[in-house]
């Protein structure tokens, strides 16, 4: 090849392998049309026709000057477009419009080489944006093309096709070892340096740190998943499923936020919390959080043990160090029955904070019901038969409301809403009465998948409950919409999904099956992400450890040791010796002469086959016609003119069922 | 190693090859393998090589052979006071004619008997050895074919009898054969004694054959299929040979082809289309025994004991 290669630059490049190019090009280009401008992708699709135009139509290639224009067109672009010309989006742009440009001045085989190796780039960019199972097989078969692009490049006219894609396809499997060592190996950081860019594009759905509600009803009906839980032991009834997220204090009468922190968030090393009475024993479990672009982490009610490097609030908000952009995994371990004490002044007032003249009827009914009812707790169970015993639906679709008061809106007159109404509602009257509340949002419940043994929560599992300060038992988990909706809550949001859309596809094809198929794909999506995109600089220490790989000096010492056995055993791969391979004839014929082995009569190496057959027939004279049979055909197939298959295949027959 | 003469598994043999093996074999009793390898080498257009004690049959076989093919037969009794010219014939001025006229020898002949060749001098043996290799005379400046088909067989007694000039190894290479005829079995000795003279049933024998049909028996011969596996046992006789310390040198490229069409003659003989390892085996000690000499520490073994060696050193795949 290195003879064809010094004469490369001199020969015009084939048709053939400009338009193989030209393929492999746009394949590897399709997946960024979900990023690019648009004027980016029109770009590039004039350039590849241009070129192509000029390989089959004898289109002139433009001249150094339209390509100086084009060339600072196309920058222009890409900076009114970003800004910018750093950062991925408009690097991954830039790099797709001068690839097309380099096309245009695509001459000889070298210019070509130099597209490949930037096709192979763009290739790789697109795992910026998704790192999906389809994705990851889709860039792999765009290289294993790519690679056969540069094959034929090098082989020139007289290559053939089959040669090419076998060849390509052999590299690529021979690569696939070395690139599992250098993933498992591989020097990971944590940090920004090693990750996807944070801040790109794809979408961040999840929840907000402020709610006004009506905005949770979007997510409601997301799919999209937002964390995986794998536990330790038996899966908590779902009445316990908590996710703790975001607490909100404050209220301008429409908005809840989380208002000005009391406390800065401690490291979560820090010692236990005396005001903290765990009750019963911790659950311990896995998250696997998808990318939602906040520093908060999920968790289940009170969490007791703590990732590394995470924060708790001292509402027991578990905050990460950095915005969570990129696939997280996590252990933690928590408490769901509890007793938490601890109230300090300013706390109390946060949690009785109203704005004195929103919603004045609810605010008014809870200083009633104050009147009425001198027990905190009779009076919290009081709020929750009321909204059991009046007429409120839980619904996802609410009426708007518009009005200046919304929830006394709602409460009075619609009473049509689902958890964040009932959430807010709950807490205005409870304020108004005099009870520190505060807000939860997070995650309630999940779909366990029986697959993989772990937990989903998607987006649609998005709730909002209230914590309440009961004097003598601390803060108290009331959850106004169980007292509506108790469904909701007890089997989870998709069974009232389900209810709300009857005849949709899924249940049409037979609910179950469905069921199933998609609790194994998400299975194998869950495996994916734990073993393949969470394989973070935590894990990859946690597996050296486990080979007794500790300190930094032994990592690296694996690391060379394995990369060099890899390749030793690449070179005695292709250096070694390979035995001659024995042609079928020769391979039968020796299965025959085994089976006589085995019966005493071993042929003598020197022996031609006429005479070992005569000494076979002369011992074993009731095998004559099978061993003549078979020395005739072996002599006609080994020593005779090239003959026809089916003599072959008669042969091998024949030696098969040769019983001595 | 058995080697039998006729392979079981491919009795048919040849129709008139058969019919001549069995009117030589009528004459010179119990030697059928003798004279199927001298027929093969016949076959294969070589040159014969008869080494023996004298009176063991080795004149009789080579007048046998001829008459049964049909063949013209001459013979020249080599002596020590020999010259090339009473091989190849003289120029002698005819008045007549007023010029030199060519009268040719005894070796214009289609099967020249060259008796005791190892009782002439080299001078003399090597006018009869070009003439082997060249199938052409030239004497005087004027070159004269000899006839097609041509044979020699020579005969030569054992080299360490006393007043013989031993044929040179190069000389040697020349013939493709080299046979011993050996003493007969009791039987056939027996028959041999009690029968009629050999030299009265030689004159009384029909031929079988014609020169012509001999020639395209010959070019037949060359048409049995050699497979490329037979090539690489035939390469890996020669290269045992060569590397191996028990001999002298190794088997020439001329040995190896001439192995290949003994083979050919041998397989043709047994009426088979494809030459196998076995017609390789059976007509080896004939064709390499006078071409291998033991090495220098391998005296022991002399030229049966070296092929037989070597046919069983190396394995037929």
């Amino acid at each position: 090849m290195s003879r064809r290669r010094a004469a490369a630059p001199e020969t015009p490049l084939a048709p053939a392998t400009i338009k193989l190019l030209l393929a492999s090009l746009a394949l590897a280009l399709t997946p960024h049309l979900t990023h690019l401008p648009l004027l980016i992708a029109l770009f590039c699709l004039v350039f590849g026709v241009w070129r192509l135009m000029v390989t089959t139509h004898g289109w002139p290639l433009p001249g150094k000057f339209i390509r100086l224009l084009l060339t600072l067109l196309v920058v222009a672009v890409v900076i009114t477009t970003y800004g910018t010309i750093a950062g991925p989006d408009a690097g991954t742009a830039l790099l797709a419009a001068m690839l097309g440009l380099k096309l245009l001045e695509t001459k000889r085989p070298r210019d070509a080489a130099l597209v490949i190796v930037l096709g192979y780039f763009l290739t790789v960019t697109y795992a910026l944006y998704s790192q999906s199972i389809p994705v990851a097989m889709y860039l792999l078969v765009v290289m294993v093309l790519l690679t056969a692009t540069l094959i034929r490049l090098h082989q020139g006219e007289g290559s053939r096709e089959a040669t090419i894609w076998r060849l390509s396809g052999r590299l690529f499997l021979q690569a696939l070892p070395i690139m599992v060592v250098m993933f498992l190996l591989f020097p990971r950081l944590p940090g920004p340096l090693w990750g996807p860019p944070q801040g790109g594009s794809s979408g961040a759905t999840g929840l907000n740190d402020e709610m006004t509600p009506g905005s949770i009803s979007n997510l409601g009906q997301s799919d999209a998943i937002a964390f995986r839980v794998s536990f330790d032991g038996a899966v908590p009834d779902n009445t316990l499923l908590y996710w703790r997220g975001p607490i909100l204090w404050h209220t301008d009468g429409k908005r809840w936020t989380a208002g000005a922190a009391a406390r800065p968030p401690l490291p979560a090393a820090t010692g236990t919390n005396p005001d903290l009475t765990p009750i019963g024993k911790a659950v311990s479990y896995q998250v696997t959080l998808e990318p939602h672009r906040h520093n908060w982490l999920y968790a289940l009610d009170i969490p007791t043990t703590l990732p590394p490097g995470s924060l708790r609030t001292p509402d027991y908000q578990v905050l990460a160090a950095r915005p969570v952009a990129s696939l997280m995994r996590y252990a933690m371990s928590s408490h769901t029955h509890y007793r938490l004490r601890g109230l300090g002044d300013h706390d109390r007032r946060r949690a009785l904070q109203l704005p004195p003249a929103s919603n004045p009827r609810l605010q008014s009914l809870g200083r009633q019901w104050r009147r009425e009812l001198q027990d905190d707790e009779r009076l919290v169970q009081h709020a929750l038969d009321y909204f059991l015993n009046e007429p409120f639906y839980y619904t996802l679709q609410p009426p708007l409301l518009t009005g200046g008061d919304p929830m006394d809106e709602f409460f009075f007159n619609t009473r049509r809403g689902f958890c964040e109404h009932y959430a807010a509602s709950f807490t205005i009257l409870m304020r108004a009465a005099g009870i520190p509340t505060r807000i939860v949002t997070g995650y309630q419940g999940g779909e366990f998948n029986n697959v993989g043994g772990y937990l989903v929560v998607r987006q649609r599992d998005a709730h909002a409950w209230t914590e309440v300060w009961l004097d003598g038992r601390g803060w108290v988990r009331i959850d106004p919409t169980a007292a509506v909706a108790p469904g909701r809550i007890e089997r989870g949001m998709d069974s009232v999904l389900r209810e709300a859309r009857d005849s949709t596809f899924s249940h049409a094809l037979g609910g179950e099956l469905w069921r199933q198929l998609r609790n194994g794909l998400d299975a194998l999506d869950n495996g994916w992400n734990q073993w393949v995109l969470g394989y973070q600089a935590s894990l990859q220490s946690q597996l050296l450890s486990g080979l007794g790989l500790t300190s930094w000096h032994a990592k690296a010492l694996g690391a060379a040791i394995s990369l060099g056995l890899l390749f030793s055993l690449t070179a005695w791969l292709l250096l070694r010796q390979r035995p001659a391979r024995q042609d079928p004839v020769t391979s039968a014929y020796r299965r025959f002469c085994e089976k006589l082995a085995r019966r005493g009569l071993p042929r003598r190496p020197a022996e031609g086959p006429v005479d070992y057959a005569d000494r076979i027939i002369r011992k074993r004279p009731d095998l004559a016609a099978e061993v003549e049979e078979i020395n005739r055909l072996y002599i006609v197939l080994q020593y005779g003119a090239p003959g026809a298959p089916a003599v072959m295949r008669r042969l091998c027959r024949k030696v098969k069922g040769f019983r001595p | 190693m058995n080697r039998s003469a006729a392979p079981a598994l491919a009795a048919e043999g040849h129709p008139s090859l058969d019919k001549a093996i069995a009117a030589v074999n009528d004459i010179i009793l119990g030697k059928e393998p003798v004279i199927r390898l001298a027929i093969a080498c016949m076959l294969a257009r070589g040159h014969l090589l008869l080494e023996d004690l004298p009176g063991v049959g080795k004149t009789t076989l080579a007048h046998v052979l001829a008459r049964a093919l049909g063949l013209e037969f001459h013979r020249i009794q080599f002596t020590s006071d020999m010259l090339p010219a009473d091989i190849l014939g003289v120029s002698v001025y005819d008045q007549e004619q007023g010029g030199f006229r060519f009268h040719p020898g005894p070796i214009f002949s289609q099967v020249v008997l060259a008796d005791e060749v190892n009782r002439a001098t080299p001078k003399a043996q090597s006018a009869l050895l070009e003439a082997m290799e060249e199938y052409q005379v030239t004497t005087e400046g004027e070159t004269h074919a000899l006839p097609a088909p041509f044979f020699v067989i020579a005969t030569q007694n054992p080299s360490h009898q006393i007043g013989t000039f031993p044929l040179p190894e190069s000389q040697l290479d020349r013939f493709l054969m080299r046979l011993r005829i050996g003493y007969p079995g009791a039987a056939a000795e027996r028959a041999l004694l009690m029968g009629s003279d050999r030299r009265d049933m030689v004159r009384e024998l029909v031929p079988v054959m014609t020169a012509a049909k001999l020639l395209s028996l010959q070019r037949e011969a060359t048409r049995i299929h050699v497979s490329g596996k037979l090539v690489d046992y035939v390469q890996a006789l020669l290269a045992f040979t060569r590397e191996s310390p028990l001999y002298r040198n190794g088997l020439s490229p001329r040995a190896g082809l001439a192995l290949l069409r003994c083979a050919q003659a041998w397989a043709m003989l047994a009426g088979r289309p494809q030459v196998l390892p076995e017609d390789v085996q059976a007509v080896l000690p004939a064709v390499a025994g006078h071409r291998l000499q033991p090495s220098a520490e391998n005296r022991a073994q002399d030229g049966d004991a070296l092929t037989d060696t070597l046919l069983n050193s190396v394995p037929v795949t």
